[in-house]
Order: structure tokens, then sequence, then C-alpha cells
């Protein structure tokens, strides 16, 4: 937290270096390592602003909007986001590229984590990632640690209305169904690639008889779903749900340090791998302290920023650095790719169509 | 005197520019979208659910303005409720909603109190009428604040008399004399609780249906999608709401019309009292109780009764930055509500002087559009001003696009008590070889030091509500509480959204008690 007249002050006492970064602020832990951030970074003569806000597209709208005015200097300098975000500014030629000249630890990277496409679309140096997820689910109970599509159909039915995942478009549910989809066609290749007409009904159909046997044994008979999985998180806690949804495989201990979820969580794959793809961090063209933000970059990647940031008693994300002691990594699922593009976008039209009426 | 006239005329020229100009910016802004190439009616048409978002949002319209009806003609002159309608007031509505939630909806608080058989689900999350609930024990209390506001500045008591010496009961005198007048004053706060119904977006997403939501919560969530259709989809839908809102209008203005002329002539000799007053004020106290409660709570998880553990670790923890961001979320409010009321202050004296054409119009529309449309239509030019400059700079445009906000309730507040004043009091004063401000200060201000001083209160009240131009126009320079609070309710931890949320609570209510109450009714605006 930083306040304009104290910063101001200690800024030009200090000479620091301003960088405003963008970033999602409804997570305690994720906050918290970047108050440790700014600190540390404070060594280099830079001042890192948090600017929490509750969803990244807010500034995407904003970046767009400088964008297509031309304007030479913005009010971000640093933001953290992926997927579609990412998309609409690469496609909008709002993002400095050639990131990695700019940033010296990129050599660091691992890259065999398959962070080069975001959701699908290259990321062609206009991001650098920050952190790995991994979708699973947060279940009660002594359950397996692996479940198939109809052990989880299984599961919801002998405990109806206590299941749910999502409302898609949001991406945590839109993953649930991508993994849906992998799973009950056996991992066709075809899903890989985009959308031929002629395999789309065979392959989709799967998917949507499932969810028409699987939606009447979820929370309201599957009519209403949760907003997101933080709202998903909150329900599990308060007794009202039986599973919630992650991306970060260290988040279940943190929350379970911090008394925000229930000891009785456990996490729970479908299927036998974990979709995974990466979260980022990106400099707008208009970012008025470049320089500054590339440092930060720089920072974050290092081997202390990750390692913190990996550490179990802080957000425990997962790092995207290659260790020079391996045993640092922390532990993974095993990795699931991506669909193509193509694909997520049939399912999120068609859900809507099918299910919101 | 042509002279004077020109200067009148400069006068209102100036208002309506200014007034007009942002709202100017926010139609050139609609049109570029709309005329952009596409046409995307067809599409926007079929998107799944889209007749029953509409559908919802009149619905919950509609329910709002009959039942807030009921509740003003319900309306009796008791000051002594002032206190707990202003803590009402004061809490912040996500707050607020969740609050509610947590203790009835099902696996809340109270229902782990409950023997399993008499637990069922009439208030349960995302369902039209838990929404409606919500709105409702929300709104009521800031229209029963307008009420006795209005009541202060109509001398009912002395109708009243009239009335019984004209041979009828204190009861019928009430009905024909002085709820009538009642009604008309209440009109525009009415309009604006039936808007805010339409267009509310944090409540909705908490309490209403999302499969599909309210037509506002799609709107918000289609602006900020990144796909080419969406932002046809956004400006269809906030014309639409407009419509709906204008529709809306309409009809406060015909049941009124009915009311006044149909239903009051014959009603008889009793009196309206709406039921739910003590558990109005009953759920607002237990909402703001639940808040404070989670803020100390470590652990609280279904069926506990009590959390594992209590304690303040939290809230020492985050007391160097919630100080810090108390005094800065005062300081803007107070900056931007002394601006608001200076503005409306000095646009009705201007119209003392010389009409201004649509001054209550222009100055409501704020209340209107759905806010990201028209701070993305103004963050162009303001953007160009701003872009990569120093804070103050942000600071300055960020408060700028809230004035029209808080200077939309001031005026509300402002305008009914301004437009009773005997203005010859000021030229009175003059005569006596004050100028004209140091009258007004001296005798008018005087006499309507209660409406201009609630007018401040919610003007800073609605300052501080603020989230998006905190983060679009402020560049996230100057964080609030309340930007605070918006982005921590976007994540699960219930404990740290209670903190904020009980400290935005205490900064709204130090607001209200050390200047909104108790104040003697001033005898002069009975006039």
């Amino acid at each position: 937290m930083k306040l304009w007249l104290m910063g101001a002050l200690t800024s030009s006492l200090l000479s620091l270096q301003q960088v405003y970064f963008h970033a999602w602020g409804g997570s305690d832990e994720v906050n918290q390592y970047l108050r440790w951030s700014a600190q540390q970074l404070r060594a280099e003569g830079i001042d890192l602003v948090h600017v929490k806000v509750a969803d990244i597209s807010e500034t995407v709208a904003l970046l767009l909007r400088e964008n297509a005015h031309q304007q030479a200097a913005g009010a971000v300098d640093l933001l953290w986001l992926n997927g579609e975000n990412f998309h609409a500014l690469k496609a909008a030629g709002a993002l400095r590229g050639e990131l990695s000249a700019a940033v010296p630890n990129s050599v660091l990277l691992d890259p065999t984590l398959g962070w080069q496409d975001d959701f699908g679309i290259a990321t062609d140096d206009f991001e650098l990632p920050w952190g790995v997820g991994q979708f699973h689910l947060l279940v009660r109970g002594q359950q397996p640690e692996r479940m198939s599509p109809a052990q989880f159909l299984t599961a919801a039915s002998s405990n109806p209305g206590r299941l749910s995942y999502p409302k898609p478009p949001e991406f945590h549910g839109t993953t649930f169904l991508k993994l849906l989809l992998l799973e009950l066609n056996d991992h066709h290749p075809a899903l890989y690639e985009a959308p031929k007409a002629t395999q789309q009904e065979q392959l989709l159909a799967p998917l949507w008889a499932y969810l028409e046997q699987l939606h009447p044994l979820l929370w309201r008979a599957g009519r209403q779903f949760p907003v997101s999985a933080a709202q998903q998180q909150q329900l599990l806690a308060q007794g009202v749900l039986d599973n919630a949804v992650s991306f970060n495989p260290g988040e279940l201990a943190s929350a379970q340090r911090a008394q925000r979820l229930p000891t009785t969580i456990r996490p729970l794959l479908i299927g036998q791998r974990a979709i995974t793809n990466s979260h980022y961090l990106a400099v707008p063209t208009t970012a008025a302290n470049a320089d500054a933000a590339l440092q930060v970059i720089n920072f974050m990647l290092s081997e202390t920023a990750q390692q913190r940031k990996q550490a179990a008693d802080g957000w425990g994300d997962t790092s995207v650095i290659r260790w020079s002691n391996e045993a640092t990594r922390a532990a993974l699922f095993p990795a699931q790719p991506e669909p193509h593009v193509g694909w997520v976008k049939l399912i999120e039209q068609q859900w809507l169509a099918r299910y919101q009426q | 005197m042509i002279l004077m006239t020109l200067q009148h005329h400069w006068r209102s020229g100036i208002a309506v520019g200014l007034l007009s100009l942002p709202w100017l910016l926010v139609l050139w802004f609609g049109l570029q979208q709309l005329l952009q190439a596409g046409d995307y009616v067809g599409a926007w048409l079929a998107y799944p659910g889209l007749l029953t978002m509409i559908s919802y949002s009149a619905g919950v319209a509609l329910a709002i303005l009959l039942i807030a009806w009921i509740a003003l003609l319900s309306l009796q002159p008791v000051v002594a409720t002032r206190g707990w309608l202003i803590q009402i007031i004061a809490l912040p509505h996500v707050a607020f909603a969740i609050g509610l939630l947590w203790l009835f909806a099902p696996f809340g608080w109270l229902w782990r109190l409950l023997p399993e058989v008499w637990q069922f689900s009439f208030f349960d999350r995302q369902q039209l009428v838990s929404f409606v609930l919500i709105l409702l024990v929300k709104e009521i209390p800031f229209l029963w604040l307008m009420g006795q506001r209005a009541l202060a500045q109509i001398p009912w008591q002395r109708w009243l008399l009239i009335g019984q010496s004209l041979g009828h009961s204190r009861q019928r005198s009430w009905w024909l004399l002085v709820m009538p007048e009642l009604l008309r004053r209440l009109r525009l706060p009415l309009m604006i609780v039936v808007i805010y119904s339409l267009s509310v977006v944090d409540i909705a997403l908490i309490a209403a249906p999302q499969t599909p939501p309210p037509l506002a919560v799609q709107v918000l969530q289609w602006q900020l999608d990144t796909q080419p259709y969406a932002q046809h989809f956004a400006a269809y839908g906030a014309i639409l709401l407009v419509l709906l809102a204008l529709l809306a209008c309409l009809l406060v203005i015909l049941v009124e019309r009915f009311t006044i002329t149909q239903l009051l002539p014959r009603w008889g000799d009793f009196r309206l009292r709406f039921p739910v007053t003590s558990v109005v004020r009953l759920l607002g106290l237990a909402a703001a109780m639940a808040m404070v409660a989670q803020s100390i709570a470590i652990g609280w998880f279904y069926p506990q009764l009590w959390p594992n553990d209590w304690s303040f670790a939290r809230w020492q923890a985050e007391l160097p930055s919630l100080t810090g961001l108390f005094v800065q979320s005062a300081a803007i409010a107070m900056l931007v509500a002394s601006l608001s009321v200076a503005w409306v202050v000095l646009l009705l004296e201007w119209r003392r002087r010389k009409a201004i054409p649509g001054l209550s119009g222009l100055l409501l529309i704020p209340l209107l559009l759905p806010q990201l449309t028209a701070l993305l239509a103004w963050q162009g030019p303001l953007g160009q001003l701003t872009g990569g400059g120093a804070a103050w700079v942000y600071g300055v445009a960020f408060i700028a696009v809230q004035i029209p906000y808080s200077a939309a309730y001031a005026y509300l507040i402002l305008a009914p008590a301004e437009r009773r004043f005997e203005q010859r009091l000021v030229t009175v004063m003059q005569s006596y070889g004050y100028g004209f401000w140091s009258s007004w200060w001296l005798v008018k201000r005087r006499i309507l030091q209660q409406p201009l001083l609630l007018a401040w209160v919610f003007a800073a009240l609605v300052s501080m509500a603020q989230y998006l131009p905190i983060i679009l126009m402020g560049g996230g320079r100057w964080p609030t509480l309340t930007s605070e609070l918006v982005a921590i309710s976007s994540g699960a931890n219930s404990q740290l959204l209670a903190i904020f949320a009980v400290s935005q609570w205490l900064l709204a209510w130090l607001f209200l008690v050390i200047l909104a109450w108790p104040q003697p009714t001033i005898e002069g605006e009975q006039r």
C-alpha cells in the first residue's frame, strides 16, 4: 500500500523511480508478496506501486483506449495478465516487444514449461512468464487423488446439490469444460488443431451429453453457477459446496494455513493430468517508466524472487525458471496441454446457448 | 439593461456548456461505436438469455417501485428514526449484501441455529427475491430520510390544522393535504432508487441470478470483454438500460398521478403502517455486526457456531495502510463534496437570475448512464492531459470526473429546499451594502444550513463509493478504501474484506454522524 503524499516524499528524497504495476488485488497472498517485492526493489532505486484492480480487463480497456487515441504516455507501466487480455493487447499493438533482450534474467526461464504459448497464442516476446498455473479441483473429504469424468459423475449423484463449477466464460469454468472435452474424447488429436466443421458435432457431443447428466446433480440443479473461482472458494468455506477450483497448486496449503479453508479439503485431478498454462508480465507501449518496469520484470525472474514466490508460507506460486539446484522446484502435476483455442470459443458459445436462456 | 441581460445569458450559457459537454462526449463515443463497420444487432438479439436478462431487470425495478411506493405512503413525521437510518445508509453496499447473505442464506449463521425442519431457502444466493430484498433494505432508509427532509420543508402541522378546521379528520387531512405534496417532492428520490435498482452491478453480482444475470451486469461484462462484437453488444445494452430507466421514470410519474388523483381522495380514516420498519433497522444492524464479527474471526466454517479463534492481529497488521487510506479517502471525499456543492449552489444562484434550460435533466444524467461507458468516453481527452504525468495531474482528472456523480445527489437534496427560499432576504441584505455572496453566506447559508450539510454529506458518500474513476482516471495513483475494498472483494479472503468494509463503514458513518445528526429543524426552512 502506497499513499501518494508519503510516496512522493520518500521517492523524491531517495530519488526512487516509480513503477505503476496494475495487477489483480483479490488475493491476500499475492498482495503480501508484492509488498515484499516492493521492499526488495527499493534497494534498486525502484518504488513498485501495486495498483490493485478487481479485474485486469479494466486496465486492458484503459490501455486499448489509450492505444486508440495514440496517446504517447499512459498510466500503466507494468501489468499482470494472460489469455484473452493478452490476445487483445497483442493484436492492438499495445504491448512492448522484444522483452527478453531487455530482461537479462529471461535466460533463466525454463523452456520446457510451455509458456511460449498463452492460451493458444504465441507470446512472441510481448510478455514474459511469471508463474505456472495448473487446473485442479479442491474437494471436501476423503477422495481419491484422481477421478475420471464418470467417477466425478458418480460422486455428484451420491451427494446431489453439493458440487459446481464457475460459470463459463469465466476462465476457470471454461477450463473445466476443456478438460472434460479432452477426457471424454480420449484426447482426440483433432482437439489440438483448429476445429473442422465435419468434426465439431461429433467431438462436442460427448461433452453435452455428459453435462446433461451432470447438471441436475449440481448445486441449484445446474441452473445457477458461482461467478468466479474466488466466490466458489467462499461457498466451499461456508459449507454450501463441497468443491471449488484453483489454478495454483500451492493455494490450498496457504489457504488452510490462513484458516480460509478447512483442513478437510484435498486437491483432486479430473483425468490423469492437469491443464497447465502460465501467467505473465507485460509492459504497455505507453508506459511512462518502461525501463524501470523492465527492471522489475528482471527482479521478478531472479532466483530470489521466484523462490520467495514459490515458498509454501507465502503465495506458493510455481516458478518458471530453471534452478541451479533441481530440488528447489515445487512438485507439479503432470502437465496437460491446452486444446486449440478454436475449440474454446465453440465451447463457450454453445454452453451459453444451451444453459443460459 | 442590455448589458445585464447579456450577463445573465453568459451565465446560463456557461452552465449549459459545462453541463452538457461531458455527455456530448459520451454521445459522440456511443455514435462512433454504433457506426463502426458491421451490423451486430441481429447477433445481439440472439444472445442467449437476453430476454430473461431484460425481464429480470424490469421485474426488479417494478418490484422496488411498488414496495418503495408503499413505504412512502406510510411515511410518518418521526424525527427519532434518523439515527438508525443514517447508519444503514452509511453501510457499504457490497458489505451489506455479503453480511445479510452470510447471516440468512442456507448454511449461513442463523441457519446453523435453526432445527433442520425449519431450514428452507426462500432467501438464497443468486435468487431474484433475495436481490430485491437486499436492495429494499438498503434503499428504503434513503427514501425515508428524503421523506423526513421533505416533511421538514412543508408546514404540515399548519396544513393539518386547516384540514381539521374544514371538518376532516386528522388522518384524512394528512391524505388530502400533506401526502400529495410529499409525493411530489419525493418523485426524484423514488426515480433514483428505481434507476439504481436497474443499474446496480456490485450487489447484483453477489445476490442476483447469474445464468443469465440482470442486464446491467451483462453490460459490464460485455464492456470488459475483448471480443470484437462485445463493445457493440455493450453499447446496445447500455441504450436499452437507459430506455428502461426512462420508462421507469415515466411509470413513477404515472403512479404518482394515479395515487394523488384517484387513490388518496377516496382513502378514509386509516393510517398506513409499513410493517417492516423495525425489520429494516434490525437487518441493517445485523449485517453490520456480521461484518464486524467476520473482521476478527479466524477459521469460521460450517457448521461451527463460533470461529476457531478471535483475533485483532490482522487489524493490527493492516492498520498502518488503513490509517493512510482512511485519511486519503476522507480528504478526497471532502474535496469532491465541497466542489460539487459549490457548483450546485452556483448553478442554483444562476438559475435565480436566468433559467438554465434542462438543468435538472443535465445534472441527473450521470445516474442514468452506465459509468464505465461515460469514463471510457472521457478517457480520450483526459488521457491526453494526464498521460504519464505527475500524480497530482491524475488527481485533478479523477476529482473532475467524480463531480457530476456527487453533484447529482447534492442537487437532488438541495434544489427542493432552495426553490422555496425567499430570495428577497438576500436582496434585503444587499440593500444594507453587503455584497451578493456575503449576503448569501449570512442569510441563505444559515437558513438552508441543514439541506446544505446533508447535500455535502451525500456528495461525500457518493465520492467515497467510487471505484472505476480511481483506476481509470486516477491511474491508480490515489487509492482509497473503496478501491482496495472492491479489489479485495474479487478474491476469497472474507476476513480482509470485512476489515476494509468495516473501515469504510466507519468513515461514512463519521461523515453522517458529525454533520447530519442530530440537528433541530430550523424554523425558517418551513416558510
